[in-house]
């Protein structure tokens, strides 16, 4: 126990002369520091780049002088010791290449217990290449009140913001071909020219320079103007003849180009909504324009009637266009036959107007009472099973309607 | 440790052969926790000292689990890799617990029985499962410590061999480095029957100082308090070094764990409990019973009653007490038993734990029984029975059939898989790491527990995880889902807590899913992720746009350095240490160790006055110590007699023929009611049942012989048919009703409930039904004789490409690589109180060049200004916006989870409740420009309103599928200003030229109510209607042509899009 103790004494020791040790702030004298003792001569402004050179007049012999540059962001440090004789007025050059903060900065020189702060001003470097440039938005409506901005940021060679007041030439070349020069001056960081939009569509390019023709630059920019409000869209007349109303012929309806209020064409993919009020309702169908084209296929109706047809795009919908589907079924061939098992409704053969079997698939749609069935016709023909007491068949075959009463006597 | 028993070596030898060979052949690849334990493994070889993982939940504590075995793991991957170390690390656990079963079975029966117990858990299903179904490692790392340390601790308390208290300790805490849990557990259900026999052995065992050889002859008054005073004295220094034994466990279950336990009670555990089929009605769930009861008991099953018969009376009964318990609590919800024991512990426990240590506790007296079996009195029974044909009848039977079972139970998940095939990650990993993809969160869709795998081969981080007791967002911790990836396990409650993340990533950082399973499509698609097409493995790849990157530095909740330190060094070293100790243990090295019986100060005092007490009275009548005999049950007694009587042979072969009827009798039973033909309800579900679970050709044995089509043209039918219900929906409920019915015919009424990604769907079919004889058919579908009119469709169309200005290069991004957004104009917006619930509904219109890809938002806020809720529209609107395209939209505020009583439920939540609090909205749109789910070929033909109802057709004119298709229908005011927005899925895909029918309600699924929030819009351009309550002229109202007016005076339009196009 005693060795224990005895080493914690030593230990206690030496923790205290550690803390007492740090405590004493490494022993330098706590002596006050003397302002101004030394002719110190610092430029009042110096441009980001070059170097800033501080002279010290009469330096004191075998003196270590300790010299910083405080931009408050990141200081540099010369330390050096003059000569053991009396020598002419000592200078050192800082390089502000390295500061990226322009604006205010201190130098400080010290010398034993004299100090002396002066003070300079880092000023922004000529702009370089490549300046930033950013615009947006990148469409513009023709004839509408958006606009595109052009926002440029030169900076000089430390990458500050150069000095407000800079020229930033702008040259637009337009989609006619015209061309226009814009200045601006860069305030606070960056300098900034709206466009508005022009009537005709296509892409306006941008370039500019910082500083005159031969100043820094950047890759080119542009925004586009497109088609703005529509003028009218009209259907084209079909050339050929309309299918019949076969609820399944395919037909191909046309918009005529589409341009908007200035002529401009409209850009390839823009939705066009076709809406069709027609014998069997309404009908929806959308395309894209092609060659400020936009081309629907429509499935002929199941009834014979007329349609009326309007193209949109947007909130714009143009003139409409009537056209009239024929029927496609002439006669309904049908009969009840009443077997010793059931009533048999037999259908067909349903041919259309160009003698073929109506195609496969098509619906008649029957009403016997209060029985109701949908029997696809094969070949233009089906044969249904009816309730033993159906008196009369209601039967429709796209459109056409034929009336079939079922045969005398009982099975 | 004496000599090692030649059986022990062999079970030793099987064990490297047996378990060794199928870990060595990847079994563990298919099981639910390696690739967890792979992936802490592969934390700890990342960072040896590091305590937290931000790859999973968007980063959790590794302090939440013991980390022996996964820093086991990580030293052994060096060298080999995390796959092979998970295998060497398995297989010593597995070596070292065939050892703790001898020496652990030592304790209660003789060396030839206990090495029949270590054989025995060579071949035990419940190793087999934990170890090849399940994939648990700490379970089998731990026990095997625990069972190893046992000795120990019985010598110390019985011995009193100091040594034995450090080897014991020391084993223990390994134990606990493995897993805390039983540690826990395994003190009252292993050490507990071992302290508890020995006391009671102590207590019935004189002391030296006692009269010699005697006992009081029958219990008197006057000798009633010396003879407790005799037992109290003889039990006495075992109860002290038992009470010094007890700070020494909980020190090693403490000290060890440490930072485990200041994290669990800094960071209790608040999540909705995650069902497992462990707490199951096995008998409701025979499924359920198989795997958690069934197959882990095997034919211990069978020795369970001869145990506890055979514990009971042999002075084994505290061991047979902990069998029964063990096997009462691994019954689940079978019984109510242990939910009133476990209390509200029994929704955190998995149960099957129990029963696994059970399965191991009883092998001590199974040894027994295989003992009885080889040369004892069941033996000698058979052989009087049946001869000695029936003896190694049931020898070889039950050997094989203990055999069998285990290599059942090992290779279950190779034909009936409980995980997806096996995924090659290489090609995830390798997108994972190109173009800095990790800069974003990722999820992984229908990878069980690959997931982990996947996880452990990049730094990328993921949302969900595969250790859910770390779970800290409340949208999953408010779930009791599992796992994001296995959402759909879970039904519409998971898919509710996937949507949460799908539908709000850029809360996340999530940009990428890797899905496995199609049936997501669905749900990815609707929600605006884009299929970038299956990487090489087949994995296909969803990205979402306008999703922010990570920010660089990630926050993190480390612990202090100290317990960083302590969870690096500490677990390590207790297992080293106790590697060292049994190894010692087995070497012939005397180690010298204090003998104490601690009773010297008070307790020595205690133990002389105790001897006072226990002098007996001059007078007492003395019996001979009937120490070593024990007491056995007359029934016992007589079985063993009649096992030697000799048996005639008429006997023999009586008792043959009664067996072989009984067995008969049973077969015939269970068969009978198999043959009985189904009724036409049955007919009908088991079809549905078939077309579900893609049995074609059962189900085509359902169908009507006399009117089917050919099997190959039936099934080309079938295959023809796609879309939601027929691709990516799980039949979930079925109910039939036969609706009428003749002699041959009848009509059966299916009312089917399909879980999809996107919803329940319900449908309703009438099926047809034909009896053919005995037997009821279903009347195959007319097949569908439309044929388009054209053989060869080409329609024109636009083709877009995203490429932006970028050079190859290798950095980030380049400013004129940014693309622009699209200029989107919001129409309308204003919020309304729909059935109580705050809803914002408008319209937006992309009034670019360029197609977009939506992201609208909105934001509630109070008059403070704060912030109440923030979520984006869902699938109420049409995603991607083609040049002067308009979409309405609808956004619902769904907040996290209904509350902390009920599971989350999207069809039944309880969001946020409207009120006066609500001062204003802000709705912002945006977009970036989009080349994909452009197609636009979906028309709507025939569209007519009667009544309450739109009917029509679709008809795609397109040259593709639309697998999923949407109708969106958009209620307005007379002046054309939205009031409401619903959707529905179409139940059938739409092929290229052909029409599906379209029926829909116009009526609002909800009461809605307008109101005069201000609504404040942000987007390119935002309309005045706004800001005002008069229609503004540049509004994209619909046209009247295209509004219709249901019977409430409102528009209603309709527009149908394509939201999975193949």
């Amino acid at each position: 126990m005693t060795g224990r103790r005895r080493l914690l004494a030593m230990v206690s020791v030496v923790a205290a002369a550690v803390l007492a040790s740090a405590c004493s702030g490494g022993g330098e004298s706590s002596a006050p520091i003397a302002l101004g003792g030394i002719d110190v001569d610092v430029p009042a402004e110096v441009v980001a780049g070059d170097p800033l050179v501080v002279r010290i007049a009469d330096p004191l012999p075998a003196t270590t002088y300790d010299i910083a540059l405080d931009d408050g962001h990141a200081p540099d440090r010369i330390v050096l010791t003059t000569a053991g004789e009396p020598g002419p007025t000592l200078s050192v050059a800082f390089d502000t290449d390295g500061h990226p903060r322009i604006g205010r900065a201190l130098v400080r020189v010290r010398a034993g217990r004299a100090l002396t702060v002066e003070q300079t001003t880092i000023l922004p470097g000529s702009a370089v290449d490549p300046v930033d440039v950013f615009v947006g938005p990148r469409t513009l409506p023709a004839g509408s009140d958006q606009e595109a901005m052009l926002v440029a940021v030169p900076t000089d060679a430390a990458g500050n913001p150069v000095s407000a007041g800079t020229d930033v030439s702008v040259i637009s070349t337009n989609p006619d071909g015209s061309t226009g020069v814009a200045t601006v001056s860069t305030n606070g960081l960056l300098a900034a020219q709206t466009y508005g939009p022009r009537t005709v569509a296509g892409t306006t390019s941008l370039g500019l320079t910082v500083d005159g023709p031969s100043g820094p630059s950047a890759p080119e920019r542009s925004y586009l103007t497109v088609a703005g409000p529509i003028r009218d869209i009209t259907i084209e007349t079909p050339s050929d003849p309309l299918p019949l109303a076969d609820g399944r012929t395919l037909a191909t309806v046309r918009t005529e180009p589409i341009a908007d209020l200035f002529g401009n064409p409209l850009p390839d993919g823009t939705l066009v909504v076709l809406e069709v009020d027609g014998p069997d309702g309404h009908r929806i169908l959308t395309s894209l324009t092609i060659d400020t084209v936009a081309e629907f296929v429509i499935e002929a109706p199941s009834t014979p009637g007329t349609a009326t047809m309007t193209a949109r795009v947007g909130t714009t919908a143009g003139t409409s266009l009537v056209v009239q589907f024929e029927p496609a079924v002439d006669q309904i061939p049908a009969q009840i036959v009443r077997t010793d098992d059931a009533t048999m409704l037999q259908i067909g053969r349903v041919r259309s107007a160009n003698g073929a079997y109506v195609p496969d698939g098509t619906i008649a749609h029957i009403v016997a009472g209060a029985t109701v069935i949908d029997a696809p016709l094969e070949l233009g023909a089906a044969s249904v099973e009816l309730p033993d007491d159906t008196r009369e068949a209601v039967i429709d075959v796209l459109g056409q309607t034929v009336r079939v009463a079922a045969e005398a006597g009982e099975r | 440790m004496s000599a090692v028993p030649t059986r022990l070596r062999i079970a030793l030898g099987l064990t490297v052969l047996f378990h060794g060979s199928l870990l060595v052949n990847g079994t563990f690849r298919g099981t639910y926790d390696a690739y967890v334990h792979i992936f802490l493994g592969d934390h700890y070889a990342r960072d040896w000292f590091s305590t937290w993982d931000q790859r999973w939940y968007t980063g959790f504590t590794t302090t939440s689990y013991p980390p022996g075995t996964h820093q086991a793991i990580a030293a052994f991957s060096k060298l080999v890799g995390l796959e092979a170390a998970f295998v060497i690390v398995q297989l010593s656990a597995l070596l070292l617990l065939t050892i703790g079963v001898y020496r652990f079975s030592r304790l209660w029966v003789d060396d030839e029985a206990a090495a029949n117990a270590s054989l025995l858990l060579v071949v035990s299903s419940a190793i087999a499962e934990t170890v090849h179904l399940f994939g648990q490692l700490p379970t089998t790392f731990a026990l095997a410590f625990l069972l190893n340390a046992l000795p120990f601790i019985r010598s110390w308390v019985f011995d009193g061999r100091i040594i034995d208290l450090v080897k014991g300790t020391i084993v223990l805490a390994a134990c606990t480095a493995g897993h805390h849990v039983t540690t826990l557990f395994g003190s009252v259900f292993f050490l507990g029957p071992v302290l508890v026999a020995g006391l009671l052995h102590q207590s019935r065992t004189p002391l030296t100082d006692e009269a010699a050889g005697a006992s009081a002859g029958a219990v008197e008054r006057r000798t009633f308090a010396p003879l407790i005073a005799r037992r109290v004295r003889r039990v006495l220094p075992a109860v002290l070094r038992g009470a010094v034994l007890g700070p020494c466990i909980l020190g090693a279950l403490v000290i060890v764990v440490l930072p485990y336990w200041l994290w669990s009670s800094s960071d209790p555990i608040v999540q909705i409990p995650i069902p497992h089929g462990s707490r199951a009605n096995f008998l409701a769930d025979l499924n359920i019973g198989l795997i958690f009861f069934f197959l882990p008991w095997g034919l211990m099953l069978f020795a369970i009653p001869y145990a506890l018969v055979r514990a009971t009376f042999d002075k084994k009964w505290p061991l047979a007490a902990s069998i029964l318990l063990l096997f009462v609590l691994g019954t689940g919800g079978t019984t109510p038993i242990p939910k009133l024991l476990l209390g509200p512990a029994f929704d955190i426990l998995t149960l099957d734990r129990f029963t696994f240590w059970g399965a191991i506790q009883i092998l001590p007296l199974a040894g027994l029984l295989v003992t009885s079996l080889e040369r004892g009195s069941l033996a000698q029974w058979l052989h009087r029975t049946g001869g000695r044909p029936l003896l190694r009848g049931v020898q070889v039977s039950l050997m094989s059939a203990m055999v069998l079972l285990a290599v059942f139970t090992a290779s279950l998940s190779q034909f009936r898989p409980f995980q997806p095939d096996r995924i090659d990650t290489d090609p995830i990993v390798a997108f994972i790491e190109k173009d800095q993809h990790e800069r974003w969160r990722f999820l992984t869709l229908g990878f069980g527990d690959q997931m982990a795998w996947l996880s452990a081969q990049t730094t990328a981080t993921q949302v969900d995880g595969n250790y859910h007791s770390v779970r800290r967002l409340p949208e999953l911790t408010s779930t009791s889902v599992e796992r994001l990836e296995g959402a759909k396990y879970r039904g519409i409650s998971g898919l509710g807590s996937l949507q949460q993340f799908l539908e709000v990533p850029e809360k996340y950082h999530l940009k990428f899913v890797f899905s496995n399973d199609a049936f997501y499509d669905p749900l990815l698609a609707s929600l605006g992720w884009r299929d970038l097409g299956p990487l090489e493995n087949g994995i296909v790849v969803w990205e979402r746009a306008d999703i922010e990157p990570l920010p660089a530095t990630l926050p993190t909740r480390d612990v202090p350095p100290w317990q960083r330190v302590m969870w690096g060094v500490v677990p390590p070293t207790a297992i080293v240490s106790a590697l060292v100790v049994l190894a010692a243990s087995t070497a012939p090295i005397a180690v010298w160790s204090y003998r104490t019986s601690l009773l010297f100060g008070p307790s020595a005092w205690l133990d002389r006055r105790l001897h006072r007490w226990a002098t007996l009275p001059a007078n007492t009548s003395l019996t001979p110590n009937r120490l070593g005999s024990g007491w056995r049950p007359r029934m016992l007694v007589r079985f063993r007699k009649r096992a030697g009587r000799e048996v005639d042979s008429r006997t023999r072969k009586r008792r043959l023929i009664v067996g072989a009827a009984t067995a008969a009798i049973l077969v015939a039973v269970s068969t009978r009611e198999a043959s009985e033909p189904p009724t036409p309800d049955l007919v009908v579900e088991a079809f549905y049942d078939d077309l579900d679970f893609r049995r074609w050709r059962s189900a085509y044995d359902r169908l009507d012989p006399q009117t089917r089509p050919d099997y190959e043209l039936w099934r080309l039918q079938q295959s023809v048919n796609g879309g939601l219900l027929a691709s990516y929906a799980k039949l979930d409920e079925i109910t039939t009703d036969v609706r009428t019915t003749g002699d041959d015919t009848a009509v059966v009424r299916a009312e089917l409930r399909y879980l999809t990604s996107l919803e329940w769907y319900p449908s309703v079919d009438d099926v047809d039904m034909v009896r053919r004889g005995d037997d009821w058919f279903v009347v195959a579908e007319p097949a569908d004789l439309d044929i388009p009119p054209d053989q060869l469709a080409r329609r024109a169309g636009v083709d877009f490409l995203v490429q932006g200005r970028r050079r190859v290069t290798s950095a980030t991004s380049e400013l004129t690589d940014i693309q622009d957004r699209p200029d989107l104009r919001l129409d309308d917006a204003r919020l309304v109180n729909a059935d109580g619930r705050p809803v914002v509904v408008g319209m937006v219109t992309n009034i670019d060049v360029d197609p977009a890809d939506l992201t609208i938002t909105a934001i509630l806020r109070n008059r403070e200004g704060e912030q109440i809720a923030r979520y984006n529209a869902t699938d109420h609107l049409r995603r991607t916006l083609l040049p002067r395209e308009s979409t309405s939209f609808r956004i619902d505020f769904e907040e996290v989870a209904a509350g902390t009583k009920v599971d989350f439920d999207p069809l039944d939540f309880s969001p946020i409740e409207f009120g006066d609090d609500i001062a204003s909205v802000e709705v912002y749109a945006r977009a970036t420009v989009t080349s994909d789910r452009l197609f636009r070929g979906l028309h709507l033909n025939g569209l007519d309103i009667a009544g309450d109802a739109v009917a029509g057709e679709i008809r795609n004119d397109g040259t593709d599928e639309a697998v999923v298709a949407m109708a969106l229908v958009t209620h307005m005011d007379q002046d054309g200003r939205v009031e409401w927005v619903d959707r529905t899925y179409l139940a059938d895909a739409i092929r290229p030229q052909r029409s599906q029918p379209l029926e829909l309600l116009t009526q609002p699924t909800a009461s809605v109510e307008m109101t005069d929030v201000p609504v404040q819009g942000f987007a390119s351009v935002v309309s005045d209607l706004l800001g005002s309550t008069e229609p503004a002229p540049n509004s994209a109202l619909p046209p009247e042509s295209l509004a219709l007016t249901n019977t409430q005076d409102e528009h209603v339009s309709v527009d149908v899009i394509a939201v999975l196009v193949r």
